[in-house]
């Protein structure tokens, strides 16, 4: 009888002690919340995409009854979906550059072409040293993400002066007009005019698909190197749209 | 009767830190690639309803999830779960960082499966595109002809093959292996720089149902390694003769007092 009273009791007092620990665990749960939540943001973003793509083991099994019942495990978000046959995937033209305008040093609609690579890797240039090549492998001038760039020799051996040749007398505040193939116009307002080293130009940056959206005037500057008939430098503008 | 206690409270405790401690601080990438034509279906992931009728020609967008391994079941859109048969059943073992297509698409004898296929989203060079194509039909071995020219050979069903090319559209058809009569295209099909173009060809030639569906991964270009602007060296003589232009003055200067000085010089030695 008092074995049976005791047990009872016991079985009470574990009960309540279950309880109290449930209740302090969440609270300790609620308290450290944060935490776990810091740390997994901070070790994703220090390894964005470091780990090689690992091969994923395909294990596809004929249908059979033997599913299991519904439960409520973690599942992912419910997406989106959209179109992918061919026709529809197929990319739209956009407006491409086709002209430039910078009254302050001159340059009234020369001609823009598209471009995009050398054999050795750097950017394609139009040989026509009064023609401007866009690189169409980045934005265009006045979408909404990006850096678009234009670059143009400064000056060649046997035709002379480039349209770029007085690049650098531009200021900050300057007003640079891109005429585009659907007819309109995108103003740009230059805020920075930069001579860098060639071996130190910060082609990531001035290439980046995302990011603020801006122009970016390239050509060449400084020192000529006569043996290898390449200047040491680019000259670097950089303008943001006009609002 | 206190180890029982100890054991009740430590399984309390689990119970409670358990959700915490799941989860997970990786995550990898996964997109569903719906390739079996004419048939809408509902997706459950690990037994829950994630994509309502899913219809086929579709894709959905890049889902980033905890790595994990996920199952899928596949039904007939509007089928109860509880009660009907899946169509097709599987699992995917996700891993961190990993770019991955789920696939449900036909075998070579026309039954539907699920496929997991890994996305090469390594970096490519300024100008450079990726294409990938995926054999994902009832079909048996094929070549893949580009410009009618049979480029990527003898690939069987669940079979895929992966290029860099410079940029630009291709024009591509898909051949019975051996042959160059297109069981599908000749199609144009554009390959963006900086982007993994994966085409899948789909459907069933029994059926007449066979085509192409494209899925793209982009940002995986790199930027021009320079910009070559210049070859004349006219503006750096220009600026090395404005440079100059103080010195050739002091100097003029200096050689015409000198020449003063003699002129003065021989004028009063005349005296």
């Amino acid at each position: 009888m008092l074995g049976a009273v005791l047990t009872h009791r016991m079985i009470a007092w574990t009960i309540t002690a279950a309880i109290l620990a449930a209740v302090i665990g969440a609270g300790a749960t609620m308290l450290l919340a944060d935490t776990p939540v810091e740390l997994t943001a901070a070790s994703d973003t220090a390894t964005p995409q470091a780990t090689p793509a690992p091969t994923p083991t395909p294990t596809p099994t004929p249908a059979d009854d033997t599913a299991e019942p519904r439960t409520a495990t973690p599942s992912p978000p419910k997406v989106d979906t959209k179109s992918a046959l061919l026709d529809d995937v197929n990319a739209e033209q956009e407006p491409s550059p086709t002209q430039l305008r910078v009254d302050a040093i001159g340059i009234s609609d020369s001609p823009i072409d598209a471009v995009g690579i050398e054999p050795d890797g750097s950017m394609e240039i139009p040989t026509d040293v009064s023609r401007i090549g866009w690189y169409e492998y980045g934005p265009a001038p006045g979408e909404p993400e990006g850096s678009a760039v234009l670059t143009a020799h400064i000056d060649n051996r046997t035709q002379g002066k480039g349209v770029f040749y007085d690049l650098d007398a531009l200021d900050p505040g300057d007003v640079v007009e891109v005429g585009m193939s659907d007819g309109t116009s995108r103003t740009f307002v230059v805020h920075e005019v930069r001579q860098i080293p060639k071996v130190e130009l910060p082609t990531g940056k001035l290439f980046r698909r995302d990011g603020p959206a801006r122009l970016a005037l390239i050509t060449c500057g400084g020192e000529f190197d006569s043996s290898s008939r390449h200047y040491r430098d680019n000259l670097v503008v950089l303008a943001k749209p006009a609002d | 009767m206190r180890t029982r206690l100890i054991a009740l409270m430590a399984i309390a405790l689990m119970v409670v830190f358990a959700p915490a401690a799941m989860a997970s601080s990786h995550t990898g990438l996964v997109t569903v690639v719906h390739g079996i034509p004419g048939a809408t279906v509902d997706v459950y992931v690990n037994g829950d309803l994630t994509l309502e009728d899913f219809e086929p020609g579709t894709i959905t967008d890049p889902l980033e999830l905890p790595e994990d391994t996920y199952d899928m079941e596949v039904f007939e859109a509007g089928a109860d779960p509880d009660a009907d048969d899946p169509i097709i059943t599987g699992s995917a073992d996700l891993t961190a960082g990993a770019n991955v297509s789920v696939v449900a698409y036909l075998d070579a004898d026309g039954a539907p499966t699920l496929g997991v296929f890994a996305n090469d989203t390594s970096k490519l060079k300024a100008g450079d595109a990726r294409v990938t194509i995926r054999h994902t039909a009832a079909a048996p071995a094929v070549d893949i002809l580009v410009g009618g020219e049979p480029t990527f050979t003898d690939l069987a069903n669940g079979d895929e093959v992966v290029a860099d090319l410079p940029a630009g559209t291709i024009e591509a058809a898909v051949a019975l292996a051996g042959t160059t009569d297109p069981v599908i295209g000749p199609a144009d099909v554009d390959l963006a720089e900086g982007v993994n173009t994966i085409v899948y060809a789909i459907g069933s030639a029994e059926d007449g149902t066979l085509d192409l569906l494209v899925q793209t991964i982009s940002g995986l270009h790199e930027a021009p390694t320079g910009v070559e602007s210049g070859l004349g060296g006219l503006k750096a003589a220009e600026q090395q003769r404005a440079a100059q232009l103080p010195w050739a003055i002091a100097l003029a200067s200096i050689a015409l007092l000198g020449a003063g000085a003699g002129v003065r010089r021989a004028v009063l030695s005349r005296r």
